[in-house]
């Protein structure tokens, strides 16, 4: 349905895209995440036509987009959910909704899908965030796009909006077979609801896949950090066996060991739940704090070796600070390889 | 996305056009061959003096009515505030001719009375309709930095023993220093740019020298005079524009309560003023018009009045678009904004001279209503770029990509969602321009083709003419002017408070 190949996007001399590739499928939903500034809505705009490309094509449904070949937004029929909502502070919600739409029957079943019932003659200004947000994606529903663009949809609501509207929006854009391209900032809302997850670094699109593969077996150190919270932890390749300074493992994916075999001495992605700990005055380490979560705890360890990890276990295992502990790798999955880093 | 846009290049115009009128005064100035010393010396001693003693007066009459009106225990306090406020709609002459016409030997009041009663004239009589005319600007400035103040510092003072007479002088008085600065400095603008009151009641200063000077064929000398009193303006512009403005988070309205003796002190105080202010001109225009009716009134002054003045909103509103345009787009177009906006600082007078002259010189402006549209449009172009700024910064450029991406072509999107947003602020920029240049003086007098008579002009004839019977219709037709002026100002105060808390669910 979208298909971006090779998308350069440039504002003056700094380039906001380099090289992009991303492929949509006909039903299915991507989320692009990176931090600030990384590039993302830039490629939202360039897809939306808002910015021109200066290389690279894009391809939705029939149209073949490039830098000699522009179309005008208003024949793109992205559905683009702006951050700021962008609804027209002079029309009532229905109005909005209905902006260029002929088929009457498309606002009212839009209107009645998202809840809206109770405003729909409300102006923009009198409503609050999540409606507005309601609001604003009801409106590119019923103008029935090709795909749907949604730009940080939920930035601007607060917390406990959140997260259930993050599954309206999924299941409205799942009930409508809609594919939609999502923006967000927010690595929760990107492993969630996206059925890929693209992840963006600096204008370059760093690994594209599904969450748990890009959470587990992540391609490059900032997947692995930027996806959630994670240490590395010196290792050695042994077999079939990893051995590190808090245990033994089985072996990540094969490939990847492979590749890095040669190097004898690899870095292990650990994350907080991939440790275990157990009291032992002998322990491997000590605990500099601890920080009661509720269903679990976060406690900061110091090996003796010197450095410093974090684990996150059940809230039933209560340490005090600088008591010994043993630490160990207690992951039952694979653990992520890296080339070790020049420290 | 380039930077300088066409509204950068049109603001750049404006602003050099709204300058110009500096530049004519310059050249014409030059050219003088005269000695001003010693009437320089007594013009700024009138000038500064009236302009000193109206603020002190408007001080006076100011801080106390906004403490009353906004933060005490008085029953109606927004009909006394509105009412507070309606003296500032009042047009000067209208204030300045009925003194004139009530006061004094053979007065209106004696007239009426049979009581003998001193005449307001001169200095003092000068200051005192000014103060009456101007002591809203401290009021509602003052008003504005009351509700920033936090009342719990007061309940904190009250609950460590001191009176209310010491809160207020140490704990909320010079909180709103800055405040009652601002407001008095837009007194003290005011009081040196008015014509028509120094005018009126025979007081030397710059703007009633620079006419008698232009009666007397003195351009040149009416342009030198024109170029100190903007020197003196500028100076109350650049202390203006150093008036910061402290923010307080207000937790807590601020509330006084006073005794039964103070609110009656006060309620009577405010019928005083309103009485001085108000009553007093719309019952001496009221006699005219009960003793010699309105027979004598030529419907074609309001007409004269009123095209013209449809012409400088329609013309302002154009001008205005471009400027507000540039202005919500970065530091370059707010620079461009400030100076197309100077015309506001510019008396009327002196824009009038100005371009008195640009007439005599090109032939094709010389005597037309297109001159006189002109000097009007750049005095109040402020007047449009305000409602019409706030109106292009809501239209942001999201909105139009929003449109375009829902499939409008860039011309349904300007018609169907630029138009409807920006045309209220057009609306409401281009009456009060309409509004303004029907109730101004000045300018009218200088630059209007010989022939066309307005409201105000007919006034002003009538005033010199001795007739004031023939006062009555078209003072009483500006009053009503004023008042229009007045709710429209205060409606358009409301839409934009109830615009900036949207009922949040």
């Amino acid at each position: 349905m979208l298909e971006i190949r090779d998308l350069t996007v440039r504002y003056g001399d700094r380039v906001a895209v380099e090289r992009f590739d991303l492929a949509l499928g006909d039903r299915e939903i991507v989320t692009l995440v990176g931090p600030t500034g990384c590039g993302k809505s830039s490629v939202l705009r360039a897809v939306a036509g808002f910015e021109p490309p200066a290389s690279g094509n894009i391809v939705i449904g029939d149209l073949e987009i490039d830098r000699d070949h522009p179309v005008p937004p208003e024949q793109r029929r992205t559905g683009l959910v702006f951050q700021d909502f962008a609804l027209f502070p002079h029309m009532s919600v229905a109005e909005n909704i209905g902006f260029k739409v002929d088929d009457k029957s498309l606002v009212e079943h839009w209107i009645d899908r998202l809840g809206l019932a109770d405003h729909r003659d409300a102006m923009p200004a009198t409503l609050s965030g999540g409606q507005k947000q309601r609001v604003a994606l009801a409106r590119s529903l019923a103008h029935r796009p090709a795909l749907v663009l949604l730009d940080e949809p939920l930035s601007n609501l607060d917390a406990a909006l959140k997260s259930s509207l993050r599954w309206d929006i999924r299941e409205a854009l799942k009930t409508a077979g809609m594919p939609a391209l999502w923006v967000t900032h927010d690595q929760d809302e990107a492993l969630s609801v996206g059925d890929r997850v693209a992840i963006m670094h600096r204008g370059r699109l760093e690994q594209v896949g599904e969450p748990e593969d890009c959470y587990r077996a992540p391609q490059t150190r900032f997947v692995a950090q930027f996806l959630g919270e994670g240490f590395f932890v010196r290792g050695r390749l042994d077999g079939d066996r990893l051995k590190t300074g808090i245990g033994d493992s089985a072996l990540a994916d094969s490939a990847a060991a492979a590749k890095l075999a040669d190097q004898g001495e690899v870095d292990v992605l650990i994350r907080p739940h991939d440790l275990a700990l157990e009291i032992d005055p002998s322990g491997n380490a000590a605990i500099e704090w601890g920080r009661y979560e509720g269903e679990t705890r976060l406690y900061a360890i110091r090996l003796r070796n010197g450095s410093r990890l974090q684990a996150r276990v059940g809230h039933d295992v209560r340490l005090l600070d600088g008591q010994f502990v043993q630490t160990r790798i207690a992951a039952s999955h694979a653990l992520a390889l890296f080339a070790p880093s020049e420290e | 996305m380039s930077r300088l846009s066409f509204s950068h290049a049109a603001s750049t115009l404006i602003a050099l056009a709204v300058l110009s009128p500096v530049a004519v005064l310059v050249v014409l100035a030059l050219g003088a061959d005269v000695d001003l010393r010693g009437e320089t010396v007594r013009l700024v001693a009138n000038t500064l003096g009236v302009t000193a003693l109206t603020v002190v007066g408007a001080i006076a009459i100011g801080v106390p009515m906004a403490l009353v009106t906004s933060h005490c225990n008085l029953p109606r306090r927004r009909l006394w505030l509105a009412l507070l406020a309606a003296p500032l709609a009042v047009p000067s002459y209208i204030g300045a001719f009925a003194y004139f016409a009530a006061f004094g030997t053979g007065g209106e009041l004696e007239g009426l009375t049979g009581v003998a009663v001193p005449a307001v004239r001169g200095f003092v009589g000068t200051a005192l309709v000014m103060t009456l005319y101007t002591y809203p600007f401290v009021m509602l400035a003052t008003r504005a930095a009351l509700s920033q103040l936090d009342g719990r510092t007061v309940d904190a003072a009250r609950s460590l023993g001191a009176t209310l007479p010491v809160v207020l002088f140490r704990i909320v008085l010079p909180r709103v220093r800055s405040g009652v600065a601002g407001g008095a400095l837009l007194v003290a603008l005011y009081a040196m740019s008015d014509f028509a009151t120094p005018a009126i009641l025979g007081l030397d200063t710059f703007t009633r020298s620079i006419y008698v000077e232009y009666n007397a064929f003195g351009l040149d000398r009416a342009a030198l005079l024109s170029l100190q009193l903007l020197a003196l303006v500028a100076l109350v512009l650049v202390l203006e524009s150093r008036v910061g403005v402290e923010r307080e988070a207000a937790q807590k309205n601020l509330e006084l309560t006073l005794g039964a003796r103070a609110r009656a002190t006060f309620t009577v105080f405010m019928l005083v003023v309103l009485a001085a202010a108000l009553v007093l001109p719309a019952l001496v225009f009221g006699i005219w018009l009960w003793r010699d009716g309105a027979g004598d009134f030529d419907p074609w002054l309001a007409w004269n009045s009123a095209y013209p003045a449809l012409l400088a909103a329609l013309a302002a509103v154009f001008v205005a678009l471009p400027v507000a345009h540039a202005a919500v787009r970065g530091q370059l177009g707010r620079w461009l904004e400030r100076i197309a906006t100077l015309g506001f600082g510019i008396p009327g007078i002196v824009m009038g001279t100005a371009l008195l002259y640009v007439g005599l010189k090109i032939d094709f402006l010389y005597q037309t209503v297109a001159l006189l549209v002109l000097g009007h449009v750049l005095r109040f172009l402020p007047l449009a770029v305000g409602p019409v700024r706030n109106c292009v910064a809501r239209l942001d450029a999201n909105l139009l990509a929003a449109a375009r991406n829902l499939g409008a072509s860039p011309f349904e999107a300007f018609a169907r969602v630029s138009v409807p947003l920006i045309l209220p602020g057009a609306i409401a920029g281009g009456a009060l321009v309409f509004l303004e240049v029907m109730r101004e003086l000045p300018i009218t007098l200088l630059l209007r083709p010989t022939g066309l008579e307005t409201l105000t002009t007919e006034l002003w004839q009538v005033y010199e003419a001795g007739y004031f019977g023939r006062a009555a219709v078209p003072g009483l037709l500006l009053i009503a002017i004023s008042a229009v002026a007045l709710v429209f100002m205060l409606s358009g105060e409301d839409r934009l408070a109830t615009r900036k808390a949207p009922r949040g669910i």
